[in-house]
């Protein structure tokens, strides 16, 4: 079974983003926002690390 | 509605969704541009500046997620700050904005008038009917 790599869905979300902001959608740019936070907290949690978002 | 009713609903609204972040779970919540919307109105009708970073916090949103609801409810002319998505800009609602969430706590108001009393029993149908 492949082990997905977080850091590349981060880079990922962020490039999303990124997009979705220039374009001025900021509805797609908040829900982004939000999977990459929860992303970095799940990182953040597996790597023993506190939570930015706890 | 007088001015000071509508704070008091939305205010009851924030509260109740706060309660609910402390007995169930941040995680399975989330509307911060309604969070936004409402603090504004509350604050607006305390004479008390709000700012995005302050509905963030108490909404429990994360920051970069709240700023871009405030730049999205700033381009729909709801929301009047700065317009680029600053937390720390003081923040007023629109004239659109004011009218929408007061039709918004109108109707609320009148479903929490409907609660109780109008319920009653249709005898076709056999079942109760709550208005």
């Amino acid at each position: 079974m492949n082990q997905a790599d977080p850091s590349m869905f981060a880079s990922q979300l962020e490039s999303m983003i990124a997009f979705a902001d220039a374009q001025g959608e900021f509805v797609l740019g908040a829900f982004l926002s939000q999977a990459l936070d929860r992303i970095n907290a799940i990182t953040a949690t597996s790597q023993g690390l506190p939570s930015a978002t706890e | 509605m007088q001015g000071n009713e509508a704070a008091q609903i939305a205010s009851a609204i924030l509260s109740f969704r706060r309660y609910r972040l402390r007995a169930l779970s941040p995680d399975i919540f989330g509307e911060p541009a309604w969070d936004l919307l409402l603090e504004v109105f509350v604050a607006d009708a305390e004479g008390a500046p709000m700012t995005a970073r302050i509905a963030a916090e108490r909404s429990e949103t994360p920051p970069s997620v709240m700023s871009r609801w405030l730049k999205h409810l700033s381009a729909k002319n709801l929301v009047i700050g700065d317009g680029d998505g600053n937390l720390d800009d003081e923040l007023t609602l629109s004239g659109a904005g004011m009218a929408a969430i007061e039709s918004v706590l109108l109707q609320a108001r009148a479903l929490k008038d409907g609660i109780g009393p109008t319920a009653g029993f249709d005898s076709e149908s056999g079942r109760l009917d709550i208005r």
